[in-house]
């Protein structure tokens, strides 16, 4: 059910997305049309006369994941702007768990829960006092339990009273992540909900870590991987849906081999879809049978022109 | 009976508008940064003005209300224009922005956030004034200090808002002014009819016009500003 489309090519302004998979992922586990936590239709943003985001068309259900890169005005934080709501689309719609995305009415925020790489926390305020403020905007109630429980779930318990300013770079993305998370414990448990994560870079890293926090899953599921086609083949796209059997908080290393290389004279856009996408798992190891830590599949991505 | 304000129940819509009161007062008591700055400028214009004015040819009262309005209203936008400050050092507006929060309640908050501030700061400003012109409050001294109060209120409402607008912008902090003066016409012009009046103990059937301008433009300004708030803040 996870799915990415773009759409025509407009002006062929450097902003424009153009890397995204046209196919779709046959998620085995779970996510059916009535299941759909993110829908985006046509969505469109423009900046003047440069076009960031060109008519994409998404649909992601419980438990999927989704990466998203691209260089430097790709047009992701645009995308995710829009999708998380921050950001007006110039046209098109976006539907979070069935509701219309719109400013007029809120109630859809409940469900989201953001994480930026630089976090949403007061420096000068303390990790409770963060939570507590961020709780009372989300509308949660029985705050002085559920910021204790989620102090303690991080380790953080101890430095409850700390500004965040004075905690350790490690310590403050642990008090971002329950500050991103908050949300989703108004709907019970954010990995039993199958919220979905983004990972948001411009780097196109050789190895890349995705902790996946769903609990574990039975069935087969697909990974695929790609790359832009817009810009030399150095943006590799990944999808990933339904994994088998990842544990909770398992690290999984997604390894970005073979890029794919541009080929101009075929057009770009959605009629050069991702085709590659090679699960594999790591020498010795299975990626059904999982360990706790460590690699346990690795994906290569085969070259491909077309 | 459970009474709800659009889709919330008033009970949390209220506690929304708390909590951003609460943690503008937290931030403002931890690192003192506006209040510093416009406690400095309100004490320190008092003692320009007592030298560069001449008393002995025009009477302290006559003067001092333009001056004490005039004083709220440079000192204020040193401490108003930073309202957001913060949020955009932490990147905080986006989260808060992000959350379900009616972006009114977001907006009441800050503005009474800002209200408590500037008011504190407004009755420096007179204090200041009267003990260097030598003034006295006259015999309705709770009038001034209402004139102050509902002038604060719609100064921290346009203050708010607009200042909202120029946060991110490159030349904001020139900008702001540029906007809000103008704006602040009414305020001044109703503010300083009204002190000028109670400083020279006037009867208060003379400022009652005044004070219900105030009292309407404060009003005005703080409707406006939370209905066009959401316009404002997302982009």
């Amino acid at each position: 059910m996870l799915r990415l489309r773009n759409g025509p090519r407009r002006t062929g302004g450097r902003l424009s997305i153009r890397a995204v998979t046209g196919s779709e992922v046959a998620a085995t586990v779970g996510p059916s049309a009535n299941s759909r936590v993110v829908e985006a239709r046509n969505l469109v943003r423009e900046y003047g006369s440069a076009v960031a985001v060109a008519g994409v068309d998404l649909q992601l259900g419980r438990g999927e994941f989704l990466s998203i890169f691209g260089p430097n005005g790709a047009g992701k934080s645009s995308l995710l702007g829009m999708l998380s709501g921050a950001l007006r689309p110039s046209s098109g719609t976006v539907h979070v768990m069935g509701r219309t995305v719109d400013d007029r009415e809120a109630t859809w925020r409940r469900h989201i829960g953001v994480l930026s790489h630089r976090g949403f926390l007061y420096g000068q305020l303390t990790a409770e006092e963060n939570l507590r403020f961020y709780g009372t905007l989300y509308g949660l109630s029985d705050l002085d339990k559920r910021v204790a429980e989620q102090l303690r779930r991080v380790g953080l318990e101890g430095r409850a009273g700390s500004r965040v300013r004075a905690l350790s770079h490690g310590m403050r993305q642990r008090s971002d992540r329950v500050a991103g998370w908050t949300p989703n414990r108004g709907q019970g448990d954010p990995q039993a909900s199958g919220m979905m994560f983004y990972l948001h870079t411009h780097r196109c890293p050789g190895d890349l870590t995705l902790r996946l926090g769903r609990p574990t899953a039975r069935g087969r599921g697909r990974l695929r991987a790609g790359v832009s086609p817009y810009r030399r083949g150095r943006q590799p796209v990944v999808e990933a849906a339904g994994f088998p059997g990842l544990g909770r908080g398992t690290d999984m290393t997604l390894r970005i081999g073979g890029l794919a290389r541009h080929d101009p004279s075929s057009g770009g856009g959605i009629s050069r879809r991702l085709r590659c996408g090679v699960v594999a798992p790591p020498e010795g190891r299975s990626p059904v049978a999982l360990p706790g830590t460590g690699p346990i599949a690795r994906v290569r991505c085969a070259p491909f022109l077309r | 009976m459970l009474l709800f304000f659009g889709d919330l129940p008033v009970t949390v819509y209220l506690r929304q508008i708390w909590i951003v009161v609460w943690k503008d007062a937290v931030l403002e008591i931890r690192t003192r940064e506006r209040v510093a700055s416009m406690g400095a400028f309100a004490v320190l214009a008092g003692v320009l003005f007592s030298f560069a004015m001449d008393t002995s040819r025009v009477r302290p009262q006559d003067m001092a209300a333009g001056l004490v309005w005039i004083t709220i209203v440079f000192g204020g936008l040193l401490g108003i224009g930073r309202t957001f400050h913060l949020e955009a050092q932490d990147d905080a507006l986006q989260g808060v922005l992000l959350s379900p929060a009616p972006k009114d309640a977001i907006f009441l908050g800050k503005v009474l956030a800002n209200f408590v501030l500037l008011f504190a700061i407004s009755v420096l400003v007179l204090g200041v004034f009267a003990l260097f012109f030598g003034l006295t409050l006259g015999s309705h001294p709770y009038a001034l200090v209402g004139a102050l109060a509902l002038g604060s209120l719609g100064f921290v409402a346009l203050g708010t808002l607009f200042s909202a607008v120029t946060a991110g912008t490159r030349m904001g902090e020139t900008l702001l002014p540029i906007l809000v003066f103008p704006l602040l016409l009414p305020m001044v012009v109703f503010g300083a009819g009204a002190t000028g009046r109670l400083l020279a103990d006037r009867p208060l059937a003379e400022v009652t016009g005044n004070l219900r301008m105030l009292g309407a433009f404060a009003l005005a300004a703080v409707a406006a500003g939370a209905v066009l708030f959401r316009f404002v803040v997302e982009d």
